[in-house]
Order: C-alpha cells, then sequence, then structure tokens
C-alpha cells in the first residue's frame, strides 16, 4: 500500500504522458484520421494493409534468402544463448517461433507486374536498419575506445573528455549544418583537401552509395562522446585492485581487458547498448536537415515516412499505423537485448 | 553500477514512447466550419472595419530589419523586400484603418507545417499564402472562406486573371483565394553561346529547339562548336529535374493522373519518353548529371551552360550578374502542345472559429490590396503577374526580359493537378525519377511502383 503511494505520482504522470499516447496511437491506427479536419472514418486493418501489403505479392522459397538465412542464425544464436541462461524454456521457444515466421514472411514480395502498396515503407525500413545496424556497434566502440584512452592519459583528462563530448551537446541542425559545409562538394573543407591533390571534390551526398555513410559519420561525431562519458564514468568505478593483482600475476594487457574491463563495463554495455539502438531507430533530424531522404529515397528513414505520411499528407491514422510498427519493432529488439545481456550482466 | 540496471525499463521505454506522444500531440483535430458568409462580408459597414487587426502570413522570408518602414514600392527587388513594402505600405496608406501584423517568419520548405499546426489549433492567421498546387487541400475540408460574392464587394476583378490561374484559385466552382502570380519554368539562355555556336536567326535572336530530334542536334552543335553543355539541369537534391520530366508529360497530352484525377496514370508511354529524353542529356554528355540547384545556376552564369532549366524567381538577379548576354524566355515546346510546370501563389483567407465577417472583410481589403498592386510585386520579383492587365500592359512589356516570357502565363503554364495531396503525389514522383536516374532502376519498374504508391496516396488512410 505504502509502495503504490509512493509510486503513484509517478505512475500518474507516467500513463498520462506515455502510456495513454501509446494507447491513442494503436487506437487512431485503425481509423481514416485527418490532420485537419474532422474526418474520422473507421478503416479496421486497412492501415495495417496499406503499409504491409501490395498487389500481386507472391511467396517462394528462395526470394531476399541472404537476409532470411541471417535472420534464422541470430534466431539461433539468441536461443543458444537463452538455453545457456537457465532453466526456462519459454523464451527460447517464442524466440525461435518469431525468428521463423519473421524468416517466412519475409519470402514475400511483389510478382512480375505486382508492387507494394507502399514501397516507401519498406525502403525506409530497410534503410533504418542498416543505419541502425552499422552505427550502433561502431559507436560503442568507438566510445569505449575512447574512453579507455582518456583513462590511460596521465594529463587533461577532463579537457579530452569536454572535447569529445562537446558536440552532443550542440542541436542536430548545427551538427548537420557543420557537416553539410563539410561535405560540400564544391566549397567544402574536404573538397579543398582533395583539391591540393588534384582531386575533384565528391559529391558524398547527391551520390546513393555515400550518403548513408556521410549521415552514418555525422551521427558518430555527433553522439559517441555521450557514450564515451558512460564508458569513462564505468571505468572510474572498477577497483584498480583487480588489475594490480592482474598485473602481478602476469596478465597482459589484452587479458587484463578481456577478463577485468569488459566484465566490470557490463552493466554500462547494456544501457548504452540499448539507448544507443533506440536512438539509432529514431534517426530523422540528420536525414532530414542533410538529404531530405535523398538522393532518390536512398537514405529516407522511418520516422521521416511516419512524419510526412502525418504531417505532409495530413493521413494521421497511416501515421499512427506506421509508429506502432516502429514501436512493435523496437520493444522486440530491446526485449530480446534485456533477456541476452541484462543476465549475463 | 546497480542504480543504473535498475532504472533501465524506463531509459528504454522513453524514446520509444516519446515518438508516440510526437503523434498523439496533435490528434485534435478542429472543427472550424467556413461560414457560408459571402453577404455578410459584403455587408460590413465601413466605420467598422477601422481600428481592426489581421494577421498574415507567408512563406517569402523575413527582412523586416532591411525594409524598415519603407513604403516605397518604386524600387523593390526580391521576393521578401516587395511583399514586406507592400504591406507597409497598405499599412500606412489604407483608408479603412486597418493594421496588417505579420505573423513569425517561415520559408516555404516548413510553411504549410506552421500553418498546419496552426489550424489544428484554431488559430489560423487572417490571410494566409498559398501556393495553387495546396489550395484542394484546405478548401476540401471547408478551411477556407469562399469569396465569390464576397469579392463584389471589393470590386476584385477576378475576370482578369490569367486562365491558369482562373483555375487554381477555384475548387468545385467556388472562389477560394486571390492570386497572386504565376512562377513557372522558363529557358534561361546564354545568347553569346547560342551565336558561337550559330544558334541563331537572322537577327541574331537565338534559335530554340522545337522538337527532341532538334534539341539533340542543338545540343550536339553546342558541344562541337563551343565545348559547352547545351543545357544544366539541377537535378540533385531538387525537384526541378522532375519538374523538366513533369513538363515534357505535359507537352505530350498525357498528365501523372488519370483525366478524373482519381487513378495514377505515371506508367505509361508518354512518360516514359520523357524521361528517356531527359536521362539521355546526361548520358550523352550535353548536360552535367551532378548539379545541384547551386551547382547549375553558378555553371550557367560562368558560361559553361548555353541555358539553364529554372524558374521566373531568378530571372531579375541573372539579368543583373551575368557578364554575357542574357535571356529569358519560354521553355521549348518539343512535343506536340505548349506546356510548362507552373505554381501559382495565392492568397487565401483561412475559416475562423469566431467566424467574424469584420475579420474576414479586413482581411479580404488587404488581399485586394495586393492584387491591386500585382504589377509592383511582378516587376519586383520576375514571376508572371497574375493579371492579364498587366502581363499586357506596355509598363510590364518593357520591364527587363518580362516580354520574352509572357507567353508562358498567358498560354504555357500548365495547372498542376487540382487535387488534394498534390504533395504527396509530387514527392512520390520525384523519388521515381530520382530511383531512375541515381539507384539505376529501371524505368518500367520505377514508375509502375510510383504508381501503385500514388495510388495509395490517393485512396487515403
Amino acid at each position: 500500500m505504502d509502495a503504490a503511494l509512493f509510486l503513484a505520482p509517478f505512475l500518474a504522470v507516467y500513463a498520462i504522458f506515455l502510456l495513454a499516447p501509446v494507447g491513442q496511437a494503436l487506437y487512431m491506427s485503425g481509423f481514416n484520421w485527418d490532420l485537419l479536419s474532422p474526418i474520422r472514418q473507421f478503416v479496421g486493418a486497412d492501415n495495417y494493409l496499406r503499409m504491409l501489403w501490395g498487389t500481386g505479392i507472391v511467396w517462394n522459397i528462395s526470394h531476399a534468402w541472404l537476409p532470411r538465412l541471417l535472420v534464422l542464425a541470430v534466431t539461433a544464436l539468441i536461443i543458444r544463448s537463452l538455453l545457456r541462461q537457465g532453466p526456462s524454456k519459454t523464451a527460447a521457444v517464442v524466440t525461435g517461433a518469431a525468428g521463423v515466421i519473421i524468416a517466412v514472411l519475409l519470402g514475400f514480395h511483389p510478382g512480375p507486374g505486382g508492387a507494394w502498396n507502399d514501397s516507401g515503407f519498406w525502403n525506409s525500413l530497410q534503410n533504418t536498419l542498416v543505419f541502425t545496424l552499422v552505427s550502433t556497434p561502431i559507436l560503442i566502440a568507438l566510445g569505449l575506445a575512447m574512453a579507455l584512452l582518456l583513462n590511460n592519459a596521465r594529463r587533461g583528462r577532463s579537457a579530452y573528455r569536454a572535447v569529445f563530448f562537446l558536440p552532443y551537446v550542440l542541436p542536430i541542425s548545427a551538427v548537420t549544418l557543420i557537416w553539410s559545409y563539410l561535405l560540400n562538394p564544391d566549397r567544402g573543407l574536404i573538397a579543398g583537401a582533395l583539391g591540393w591533390f588534384g582531386v575533384d571534390g565528391i559529391a558524398f551526398l547527391s551520390e546513393p552509395a555515400l550518403a548513408m555513410p556521410a549521415i552514418i559519420a555525422t551521427s558518430v561525431w555527433w553522439s559517441v562522446g555521450f557514450n564515451m562519458v558512460l564508458f569513462a564514468a564505468g571505468l572510474q568505478d572498477i577497483e584498480p585492485a583487480y588489475y594490480e593483482a592482474a598485473s602481478l600475476d602476469g596478465a597482459g594487457y589484452w587479458q587484463r581487458f578481456r577478463h577485468i574491463t569488459v566484465p566490470g563495463l557490463s552493466h554500462v554495455t547494456v544501457l548504452v547498448t540499448i539507448t544507443q539502438l533506440i536512438a539509432s531507430f529514431q534517426i530523422f533530424g540528420q536525414v532530414y536537415i542533410m538529404t531530405r531522404g535523398g538522393p532518390g529515397t536512398a537514405t529516407e528513414v522511418l520516422i521521416q515516412h511516419v512524419y510526412e505520411a502525418g504531417f505532409k499528407n495530413y493521413q494521421l491514422g497511416y501515421a499512427a499505423a506506421l509508429s506502432v510498427f516502429l514501436f512493435v519493432v523496437m520493444a522486440a529488439v530491446a526485449a530480446v537485448q534485456f533477456r541476452l545481456i541484462s543476465k549475463d550482466a | 553500477m546497480h542504480v543504473i540496471h535498475q532504472r533501465l525499463p524506463k531509459t528504454v521505454l522513453l524514446p520509444v514512447i516519446a515518438s508516440a506522444l510526437l503523434l498523439s500531440g496533435c490528434s485534435g483535430g478542429t472543427t472550424t466550419g467556413a461560414a457560408d458568409s459571402g453577404q455578410s462580408i459584403a455587408d460590413v459597414a465601413e466605420e467598422d472595419l477601422q481600428g481592426t487587426t489581421i494577421e498574415f502570413s507567408h512563406f517569402f522570408g523575413e527582412c523586416s530589419d532591411e525594409v524598415g518602414d519603407s513604403t516605397d514600392i518604386t524600387a523593390v527587388v526580391g521576393e521578401c523586400p516587395t511583399i514586406t513594402t507592400l504591406t507597409n505600405k497598405f499599412n500606412a496608406e489604407n483608408e479603412h484603418g486597418i493594421t496588417v501584423n505579420r505573423l513569425g517568419g517561415a520559408a516555404w520548405d516548413n510553411y504549410y507545417d506552421q500553418l498546419n499546426t496552426a489550424i489544428a489549433g484554431s488559430t489560423p492567421p487572417d490571410v494566409a499564402a498559398m501556393h495553387g498546387a495546396s489550395l484542394v487541400d484546405y478548401a476540401q475540408r471547408s478551411l477556407l472562406v469562399p469569396l465569390d460574392e464576397a469579392v463584389a464587394a471589393t470590386d476584385t476583378d477576378l475576370e482578369d486573371a490569367l486562365p491558369v490561374e482562373q483555375d487554381a484559385i477555384r475548387y468545385e466552382d467556388k472562389v477560394y483565394a486571390v492570386p497572386f502570380d504565376v512562377h513557372a519554368a522558363l529557358a534561361h539562355v546564354n545568347v553569346d553561346l547560342f551565336r558561337q555556336a550559330g544558334l541563331v536567326d537572322d537577327t541574331g535572336a537565338p534559335v530554340l529547339p522545337t522538337s527532341t530530334e532538334e534539341f539533340i542536334t542543338a545540343a550536339k552543335t553546342m558541344k562541337d562548336k563551343t565545348g559547352k553543355n547545351l543545357i544544366a539541369i539541377p537535378r540533385v537534391g531538387d525537384n526541378l529535374g522532375w519538374h523538366l520530366v513533369h513538363s515534357l508529360i505535359m507537352q505530350q497530352g498525357s498528365s501523372v493522373l488519370s483525366e478524373d484525377l482519381t487513378e495514377a496514370n505515371l506508367d505509361t508511354p508518354e512518360a516514359r519518353k520523357a524521361v528517356d529524353f531527359v536521362s539521355s542529356l546526361f548520358t550523352s554528355g550535353y548536360a552535367d548529371g551532378d548539379q545541384t540547384y547551386d551547382a547549375a545556376g553558378q555553371s550557367f552564369l560562368n558560361g559553361e551552360a548555353a541555358m539553364l532549366y529554372n524558374g521566373t524567381w531568378v530571372v531579375d538577379s541573372y539579368n543583373a550578374e551575368a557578364s554575357f548576354e542574357y535571356q529569358a524566355t519560354n521553355f521549348p515546346t518539343l512535343f506536340k502542345e505548349p506546356a510548362v510546370w507552373s505554381n501559382q501563389h495565392l492568397w487565401a483567407i483561412p475559416a475562423q472559429k469566431d467566424a467574424d465577417p469584420v475579420k474576414y472583410r479586413a482581411a479580404l481589403e488587404f488581399v485586394n490590396f495586393l492584387y491591386e498592386n500585382d504589377a509592383t510585386w511582378a516587376l519586383g520579383t520576375g514571376h508572371i503577374s497574375s493579371r492579364t492587365s498587366i502581363v499586357e500592359s506596355p509598363e510590364y512589356e518593357a520591364a527587363p526580359q518580362r516580354q520574352n516570357y509572357a507567353e508562358t502565363g498567358l498560354t504555357n503554364a500548365g495547372l498542376l493537378p487540382h487535387i488534394s495531396n498534390w504533395p504527396a503525389v509530387e514527392k512520390i514522383c520525384v523519388q521515381a525519377v530520382e530511383s531512375i536516374w541515381f539507384q539505376d532502376a529501371p524505368v518500367e519498374d520505377a514508375l509502375r511502383e510510383a504508381d501503385a504508391n500514388i495510388n495509395s496516396a490517393l485512396a487515403g488512410g
């Protein structure tokens, strides 16, 4: 009873500002819900159908076989890791079933003459996944590496920390402006440097193969400092005596890193990985300001698709359906990570 | 470390839900209906207008520091200074005692977000700038005041509007806006290069191609004689590349949508022909395919390209800056019908919750003043005046370059499909041609996919 009272203020705010909107998004996704007029027409699952289906959709075993194999492989790895952790088999069974279902569903695609209802959705989902899968490991590894270097620095530690953390303080609009100038093929700093070697400026943001890497580089520069500070704080928490003892026992740098630093940082790693994955899934500002999703559709991401459906096309119901999908994907990824990493930690 | 662990669930959920919050924040919607208030607007007495203040929002930028209180409209240049000076002049001189307040500045690319937010919050401005292609979105939802009867009270002569404006300001035969200009695609020509290449007539005036074959021949001649590209097209990070394709689709008598405007019609031989022709200019080296808006403009000004595909809005600055003999002219008709991409700037009066006829009337008086002073706008910005009498006036014809492209306003300017949701449809078209140009998508696939996407967008959700 006391606990409930104690929690009540927080739960009230949580329910009003967090749970209710999620419920409302779910509710709205069943409607043709116009942004500007009172049109509220119940359409059932039409919004989901529009998002996930198309005309002339067929299924075969060999379509997109590589991503599907990857899904199965990751599922197998997760199951193995789950089974190692303890006696509960439910999680493993659920994961296995989910993995197989996803792999089967990925076999659907438009046949000859067919098309997705909203191919922009699939494209933006793919771009979001690419961004997330590439940027997250870089952000974590680089954050950790910088924290380690900082930890070993004898002088100016706080100065370096401030310098590396500074970009994170900047608003995304400022960050993207800086990088847009840097990357400008005519007047940019990089083009200028290339000019010394007689090389023409590279149009990073208008070349489909380079636009996403440029956005990833921008994102890393912007937010790696935050991960670094978290890791640096984690490193401070590791008892120095462990390192001393290990050194006396003849452990080398790699062995100390592997057996003391990594386990000592496991909680921070969980935190960084999960927050980072979620932040990466929600990428929007960098893309919207630097490329608007272009060239073509090469960098269009999910949140941009949601924003444009809701605010440019006035279709709040469809936008809600898209964001519910994003919510489910992120919740699933986070849940898996919790099961996997937090038990080890 | 333990603390961190326990706090994790919240850390995880917060950003997720924050994004949902963002969405639901705008679900309020409004129920303002446009009052059928034509007669009551006309009936407002002069003394009621005294002291009325109205709010005005537009997307022509913010330059009040530069313009100050100036009311001198004789020599203003550029969109922002011209509209700001006109507003000052109205505030200083109107006999009704109306004051116009400019709402916080918005650039054209995020203007509609602000307008939509204001409408959703039931606080729309009293006068709102609007593009012809966006009018239906608002008119269809009864968010604008119909003006058919009201304009009689202010003697706003809409009969004088250009034919394309007559269509642009209407939705289902009702007038929802007063026009301000037509801005359209033009050919900006480096006459010196045309002369060097011998692409001129007896009087030394440049001869523009009249078919795709002639275009290619001219491009080859230009390349051989001068080593320069015939045309610069900003297709990177800009819609102009698509606008060119769209113009050529219209020139073949086709359209992005079916005749009744309910279905996609992009997967057609005409569209393929238009895309293939424009693509061939890049692949044959007659146009630089890597140019952004800035780069294309620069290359034209530097004499690297004999022609530039761009709009009316750059005429005056090129006229002043070009180091060669510059000419702005109608974009050539390469197929059977003269047609070119255009859009219109219009003034609309959003419906208010209290539907106060006095405010509506004050708004209309201001809009009428802008329409009366349309020549100032057209001469100051390069856009084509929305009024036939002005386009055909000696003053307009005497202004630099204007008579060379008056035809674009009078006949060539094509109306964008007058439907709700056009911006969404256009975005799909832009993505389709960009996927062909930059991501090697086969033309047929890209157009078919675009058709499917357009149909989904038209169906709504």
